[in-house]
């Protein structure tokens, strides 16, 4: 973007606030345990942490995008384009994890369909960081093929009574609210009888068991659901119409998983693996990797990252343009995933034997490694991406 | 901004139409059949003239339109679609850059107007062996009180052998220089080299070829940045047409898969088929976004410019010969028939993801840049 007058007095000021409020230990390159989802059950890391929300919320710079009634900056696209770019530039970690459940699913999905009273009620915590959420679409029956939800939402007039399965619900343990596909219509074809409730987690019937990963972590559970009452209020769009709504989080969600992350704006891999080359006797001043077969597959890798981070930037200016396809979503989840498991596949080769240490290891590369091995699943898997891209945007007929 | 505007769509869309009526790929199967002495369409090249596209970066004072590197990636991308041999790549990207970032008044108001009216053919003389290496020109210029002489050989010259002037690298006492040299002039000898993928190329010899100081662009010590300036946009807009070639050829891919008929459905009802046309999508789009970023970089100077630039030109390569390939394969035999138009899309992909460097040269400069 060519720099006009009003562009770059934004960007002095932004820059020049970020200098002044930005606290020097949220410049530091950000650690996995330390990225703030907030939350009733968040306890800060660190002071500094809890003052950079606090004052990045105020200016409503967490949904830099969102109106400002509801707790957002405002922000025009080009304007938000030019924070993150400057928040890049000093390395500022975000306040408050933009690919967060409830920043870059939910609430885009109730500005764009809400109620007014569920914007006013809803986004404003989110936008503070005061309420943490966790999504209940995933049934045991229902993973790939999501519509066939069986969770049972029973009619009582004034409310819904709720039965039924989840599984999957990542940090549904940490989580103060929940969004749900359950069935209301029994009797209709399976696209037809789903609505999408949002669920308070501390009513009386939830039930929520955590599941461990094969890294070693539990990040999502199991979520039973008994007699779990929601009043009507809490249905986002149409009674019925929850697949729908549920296209609409989806498009925000694979948007959000793959832009949420600017690679590039990390620290070159090549350059770690140049680094451990180094600590080698007699490689002090190496000026290049030696195995040259890594050398090319690193850049190889950091080449395609680099044409990412222009392919979620584009994306970005698409979108803000109106001339955004359901292509984009997909074709940024397919890449994401694949560039995360080559990026974290190479920094475990990078470490060797060093990296591969379970218990207080030197880096947590192994378990990112492991982490990744989920992109692929995750929010619709990569089969289901090219589905996606096959049927709705090349027309390949069905079988 | 990544997007185009409804001016930048405007051109694209007049071009289009343009391309597709007058040189469709039919066009291209006519040249190379009938072994075309000029390889491209003069009466195409005139339009472009006309039109302005010519002069696209020509600045306004010379004739030109005077637009950014940006708005050249659009016509390029267009030309891709129809396989068209065009000297815009050579004249009005290449030799234009080269003019115009070496600041020589003499030589910039002798060119460039002709270069935007569409009237003259310019090439630049890069390479001297099989490989991309432009640190190592292959010609000398030595300099006796006001002459200069040349003795070098380049090969894989665009257009080298229709170029008024050619556009020469080489070492001057130890210093890259760039000469301004008619093709006519003696001691020069041309080769035509008839390439795969039936686009213009020559192989140029000179032998104690006599220059006068006013032919050099610029003092020797300058010469690296006009060449820099010269790479960078020149493998910015091949890396735009192998775009458009990609986007052509998965378009009629899946047009086949659709109506092609096996065990009583289409094909394209396959998944394994879909899948992997899928993924062709989406690494097209992947490179598309790099090459406009890498043109947006150079236009605004940006630190990473030359960094985006090898980003660009390795993953257009890549998606254009990946979906070429795919397009060979999904093609059964019919892909493999002179009577269908693929093969020219799989061996303009093979030759332009070479020229200017391939992805391979793009991604180990990707790490030598990044410091690694
Ligand atoms: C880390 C992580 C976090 C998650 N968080 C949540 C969450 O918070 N909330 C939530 O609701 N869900 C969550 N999920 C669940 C996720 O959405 C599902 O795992 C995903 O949709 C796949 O469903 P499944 O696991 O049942 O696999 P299945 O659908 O059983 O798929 C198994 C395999 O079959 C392939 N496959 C299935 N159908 C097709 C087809 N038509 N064509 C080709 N291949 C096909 C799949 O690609 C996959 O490789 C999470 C998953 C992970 C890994």
């Amino acid at each position: 973007m060519k720099d006009d007058a009003s562009v770059r007095d934004f960007r002095a000021e932004t820059r020049a606030w970020l200098e002044q409020n930005c606290p020097p230990e949220m410049r530091l390159p950000i650690v996995e345990e330390e990225r703030c989802w907030g939350g009733r059950k968040w306890t800060f890391h660190s002071d500094a942490q809890r003052l950079w929300l606090e004052r990045m919320a105020d200016r409503g710079w967490t949904a830099p995008t969102w109106p400002r009634e509801y707790g957002g900056g405002g922000l025009s696209h080009a304007e938000a384009k030019i924070l993150r770019e400057e928040m890049d530039a000093l390395n500022c970690r975000p306040p408050l994890e933009r690919v967060s459940q409830a920043l870059g699913l939910l609430g885009p999905t109730i500005l764009a369909i809400g109620t007014d009273a569920q914007k006013a009620r809803f986004l404003p915590p989110i936008a503070r960081g005061e309420t943490r959420w966790c999504q209940g679409y995933s049934e045991p029956n229902a993973g790939s093929d999501l519509a066939s939800v069986r969770t049972r939402a029973r009619d009582e007039g004034d409310h819904f009574v709720i039965n039924g399965q989840k599984i999957w619900t990542s940090h549904a343990h940490l989580s103060d609210w929940m969004f749900a596909l359950v069935r209301t219509g029994p009797d209709t074809p399976k696209h037809a009888g789903i609505t999408f409730v949002l669920l308070d987690m501390d009513s009386p019937g939830v039930d929520v068991r955590p599941i461990e990963l094969i890294s070693g972590k539990s990040a999502f559970c199991e979520t039973f659901l008994t007699d779990v009452k929601v009043p009507k209020e809490n249905v986002l769009g149409e009674v019925n119409d929850g697949w729908n709504v549920s296209k609409i989080l989806l498009s925000n969600e694979r948007n959000s998983i793959s832009t949420a992350r600017n690679f590039m704006a990390e620290r070159s891999i090549g350059l770690t693996a140049l680094d451990r080359q180094r600590e080698g006797p007699g490689h002090e001043s190496d000026a290049s990797l030696l195995d040259t077969s890594l050398r090319e597959r690193i850049a190889a890798y950091e080449a395609s990252a680099w044409a990412f981070s222009a392919l979620s930037e584009r994306a970005g200016d698409l979108a803000a343009a109106g001339e955004s396809t359901a292509a984009h979503a997909s074709v940024l989840k397919i890449h994401y995933a694949r560039l995360n498991q080559l990026r974290t596949s190479l920094m475990l080769e990078i470490g060797g034997s060093d990296y591969f240490e379970w218990d207080a290891p030197v880096s947590d590369a192994a378990r990112l490694w492991l982490r990744a091995k989920a992109n692929s699943i995750e929010g619709g898997s990569t089969e289901i991406q090219l589905n996606i891209l096959s049927k709705r945007v090349l027309g390949l007929p069905n079988l | 901004m990544l997007n185009f505007n409804d001016e930048q769509r405007m051109i694209r869309d007049n071009l289009r139409q343009l391309l597709t009526s007058e040189t469709p790929v039919s066009h291209l199967r006519a040249l190379r059949n009938a072994r075309s002495s000029d390889g491209i369409s003069p009466a195409l090249w005139k339009t472009f003239g006309e039109l302005g596209f010519a002069g696209v970066l020509v600045p306004e004072e010379f004739g030109g339109l005077g637009l950014s590197l940006f708005d050249a990636t659009i016509v390029a991308e267009e030309y891709g679609h129809t396989l068209t041999p065009s000297p815009f790549l050579s004249t009005s990207v290449m030799a234009t850059t080269a003019l115009v970032v070496s600041g020589n008044t003499h030589l910039m108001r002798r060119f460039l107007p002709e270069i935007a009216l569409g009237r003259i053919v310019m090439a630049c003389a890069v390479d001297t062996g099989p490989h991309h290496d432009p640190r190592m020109p292959g010609l000398g210029f030595a300099r006796s009180g006001a002459t200069v002489t040349a003795n070098g050989t380049k090969t894989f010259v665009v257009d080298g052998h229709i170029a008024e002037t050619v556009l020469v690298t080489g070492l001057l006492d130890g210093e890259m220089t760039v000469a301004a040299v008619a093709r006519d002039t003696p001691g020069v000898t041309v080769r035509r080299q008839w390439m795969m993928d039936a686009h213009n190329s020559a192989a140029l010899k000179f032998e104690d070829v006599q220059l006068n100081q006013m032919q050099l662009l610029s003092d020797p010590g300058k010469g690296r940045d006009i060449l820099d300036a010269v790479l960078a946009a020149g493998r910015i807009v091949v890396a735009a047409e192998l775009i458009g070639l990609a986007d052509e050829v998965l378009s009629r891919t899946i047009a086949y898969l659709k109506e092609r008929h096996q065990f009583g459905r289409p094909i394209g009802s396959f998944q394994a088929l879909q899948h992997r046309a899928a993924l062709q999508f989406a690494e097209i789009e992947q490179a598309r976004a790099a090459v406009l970023k890498a043109a947006r970089a150079v236009d605004e100077g940006a630190e990473n410019a030359e960094l985006m630039v090898s980003v660009a030109k390795a993953k257009a390569g890549e998606a254009a010969l990946g979906a070429s390939e795919e397009a060979v394969q999904m093609h059964g035999g019919m892909g493999i028939t002179d009577d269908l138009d693929i093969g020219l899309f799989l061996k303009r992909a093979r030759v332009a993801d070479h020229l200017l460097g391939n992805a391979h040269y793009h991604v180990t400069r990707v790490a030598a840049l990044t410091g690694y």
